[in-house]
C-alpha cells in the first residue's frame, strides 16, 4: 500500500508538473482551473450515486477538456468567461452532491479522498493507469514534439500559420483531465491544481532556461510530494493537505533563496 | 504613381490575395466595432502598405484577414477562401504572419534555426525530418535577412532587430503566397528596414506573392508598395494604387 501511494504521488506530481509546464506556457491555467474542478464534481457525483470516483471524475474532466478545446477555436476571446461560468458550476454541482450524499460518508475515506485526499484510495490498477497516462503523454511529446514547440514559441503566429493549435490544446487538456483524475484520489479536488501549477510557476519565476525548467519541475514535485507523504505519516495530516503546503512552501523556501544569491550576485557586481 | 486616388476598396486586378466586404470587427467584451465597414481588395503580385494612427484599426485588419479576428457583419475572403469556412486553415497554410510582439524573454533558448524551421511545421506531419532543400532554404533566408551568423544563437538573447529579423525570415522560408507584417521595421536599424523592404519586393515579383505591411513609419515601405491603405479610426480613408 505505502508503495504503490508513493510511486503514485511521485509519478503523479511529476506527470502533472510537467503537463502544467505547457499548460501555463500556452497561457491555459484558466482552462485546466476549470478542468480539475470538473473532476472534483464528477467525483463527488460518484460519490453520491456509488460508483468509481477515478472514472466518474474522468468522465466529467475529459468532456470538459474537449468541449474547451472546441469553443477555443470558436470564441477565443471569451474563454475566460466561459470558464469561470464553468468553474461555479462545477462547485455547485460538487458540493450539491456531497450535500445528497449520507451524512455518514463525510467522515468516511470516500469522502476525504474527494475532499483532501487518501493515500488509501491509491491501488494497482490505478498506479498502472497513471503510468500508462504518463507514457501517452511522452509518446505525445516524442511524436508531436515540432508541432508542440512550434505552438509554444508563439501560440498566434501558429495559428496564423495553418496550425490545428485547437487540437493540440485539446490533446494537453485531455491529458490534464486524465492525471488529475487520478492524483484527484491522492490530493483531494480541492488541492489538485496545486500539483499542476505551483512546481511550474516556481521554475518560470527562477527564470531559467526551458530545458532547466524541464528538469527542475519534476524534481522539485517529486521532493515536495516525498516531503508531503512524510510529513503526512509522520504527523498525521490528510496527504493532500500534506503535499499541497509542503509543495507550496517548499517553493516559496526555493524563491527565497534564490532571491538572497541573485541580489548578493548583484551586490557583488556593484 | 500610376492610379492615383481611388474610391475607397477599389484596386484593379482580376486574382485578388484579400478581399472585405463590408467588414465589421469587434473585440470581445467591447461595444465599439475596432474595424467599421470596410471594403476592400487587394490583388496578388502586389505590397500593400497599410498606414494610419494608433489605435486606426491596423493590426485588427491584419488579423481580419488572416482570419484570427471573425468579423460580426461582413465577410473576409483569403485566397479565394471564405475566413470563417473551415478550409481556412489550409489557406494559412500558404500564408505568413509577422505579428508587432514578437520580442522573445532571454529564457527562450530555441535557436535562431530552429526558429525559422519552425516556419516549416505546418506542413509537417508527425516525424517528419526536414529536408535537405529545406535545409538549404533556411540558409538561404537567413543570408537574405542577414542572421546567417546567428543561426546556433538563442533567440530570447538577441537584440530586438535581430529578433525582428529572425521574425522575417521564418516567414519567407514558407514560401508563401501571402505575407503580412505588421510593424517589421519598429526594432530594426534605418539600414536594415531598406534591405528587408527591398527583400520582401523581391519576393513578392520573384514568387507572384502578396504582401500587406502594416507600418508606421512608411518611409522604407512606400517606394516598393504597389498599394497604399489609409486607416483611421477603424475606417479606410483612402486606397492610393501607385
Amino acid at each position: 500500500m505505502i508503495f504503490e501511494a508513493v510511486v503514485s504521488s511521485v509519478v503523479g506530481a511529476c506527470l502533472c508538473g510537467l503537463l502544467g509546464f505547457y499548460v501555463s506556457r500556452l497561457g491555459l491555467s484558466t482552462l485546466a482551473f476549470t478542468v480539475a474542478h470538473a473532476a472534483l464534481a464528477g467525483a463527488a457525483v460518484a460519490l453520491m450515486l456509488g460508483l468509481d470516483m477515478t472514472y466518474s471524475a474522468m468522465i466529467f474532466s475529459i468532456i470538459t477538456a474537449v468541449t474547451l478545446g472546441l469553443l477555443y477555436d470558436r470564441l477565443p476571446h471569451a474563454m475566460d468567461s466561459v470558464c469561470m461560468v464553468l468553474f461555479s458550476f462545477f462547485n455547485a454541482v460538487a458540493l450539491l452532491a456531497i450535500y445528497y450524499s449520507n451524512a455518514v460518508v463525510l467522515a468516511t475515506a470516500s469522502v476525504s479522498a474527494v475532499l483532501w485526499g487518501s493515500v488509501l484510495a491509491v491501488t494497482k490498477e490505478k498506479l498502472i493507469m497513471l503510468a500508462g497516462i504518463a507514457a501517452v503523454f511522452t509518446l505525445y511529446l516524442i511524436a508531436c514534439r515540432k508541432h508542440v514547440d512550434t505552438i509554444l514559441f508563439d501560440k498566434r503566429v501558429a495559428e496564423a500559420e495553418g496550425m490545428n493549435v485547437a487540437l493540440h490544446i485539446t490533446a494537453l487538456l485531455v491529458l490534464a483531465s486524465l492525471s488529475l483524475s487520478m492524483m484527484l484520489r491522492i490530493v483531494g479536488g480541492f488541492l489538485v491544481f496545486t500539483l499542476l501549477y505551483v512546481p511550474t510557476a516556481l521554475a518560470s519565476s527562477l527564470q531559467l532556461s526551458m530545458k532547466g525548467q524541464y528538469v527542475t519541475i519534476p524534481a522539485f514535485a517529486t521532493l515536495s510530494t516525498l516531503a508531503g507523504l512524510g510529513a503526512s505519516f509522520t504527523l498525521d495530516l490528510p496527504v493532500g493537505v500534506s503535499i499541497a503546503l509542503t509543495t507550496v512552501v517548499t517553493a516559496a523556501a526555493v524563491k527565497a533563496v534564490a532571491a538572497v544569491i541573485e541580489r548578493s550576485r548583484m551586490l557583488k557586481e556593484g | 504613381m500610376r492610379g492615383g486616388n481611388r474610391a475607397p476598396g477599389t484596386i484593379r486586378g482580376n486574382s485578388y490575395a484579400v478581399k472585405l466586404t463590408k467588414v465589421w470587427v469587434r473585440y470581445s467584451g467591447s461595444g465599439k466595432p475596432a474595424i467599421k465597414d470596410v471594403t476592400l481588395t487587394l490583388p496578388k503580385r502586389c505590397v500593400a502598405l497599410v498606414t494610419g494612427p494608433n489605435g486606426a484599426g491596423k493590426t485588427t485588419l491584419v488579423e481580419t484577414c488572416l482570419g484570427l479576428l471573425k468579423p460580426y457583419r461582413g465577410m473576409v475572403e483569403l485566397l479565394g477562401v471564405n475566413t470563417r469556412s473551415k478550409s481556412i486553415a489550409s489557406v494559412r497554410k500558404l500564408c505568413s504572419y509577422v505579428p508587432q510582439d514578437f520580442m522573445k524573454p532571454p529564457h527562450v533558448t530555441y535557436s535562431v534555426k530552429q526558429v525559422i524551421a519552425m516556419g516549416l511545421t505546418s506542413a509537417k506531419a508527425v516525424f517528419e525530418p526536414i529536408t535537405e532543400s529545406e535545409e538549404a532554404r533556411i540558409a538561404e533566408v537567413a543570408e537574405l535577412l542577414g542572421v546567417e551568423d546567428l543561426l546556433d544563437k538563442p533567440i530570447g538573447k538577441l537584440s530586438g532587430g535581430q529578433q525582428q529579423r529572425v521574425f522575417v525570415a521564418r516567414a519567407l522560408v514558407r514560401n508563401p503566397q501571402a505575407l503580412f507584417l505588421d510593424e517589421p521595421f519598429s526594432s530594426v536599424d534605418a539600414d536594415s528596414r531598406y534591405r528587408i523592404a527591398e527583400v520582401l519586393r523581391e519576393y513578392v515579383d520573384k514568387a507572384g506573392a502578396f504582401a500587406m505591411v502594416v507600418s508606421h513609419d512608411t518611409r522604407p515601405v512606400e517606394p516598393i508598395s504597389d498599394v497604399i491603405v489609409e486607416l483611421d479610426n477603424g475606417v479606410v480613408k483612402g486606397v492610393r494604387e501607385k
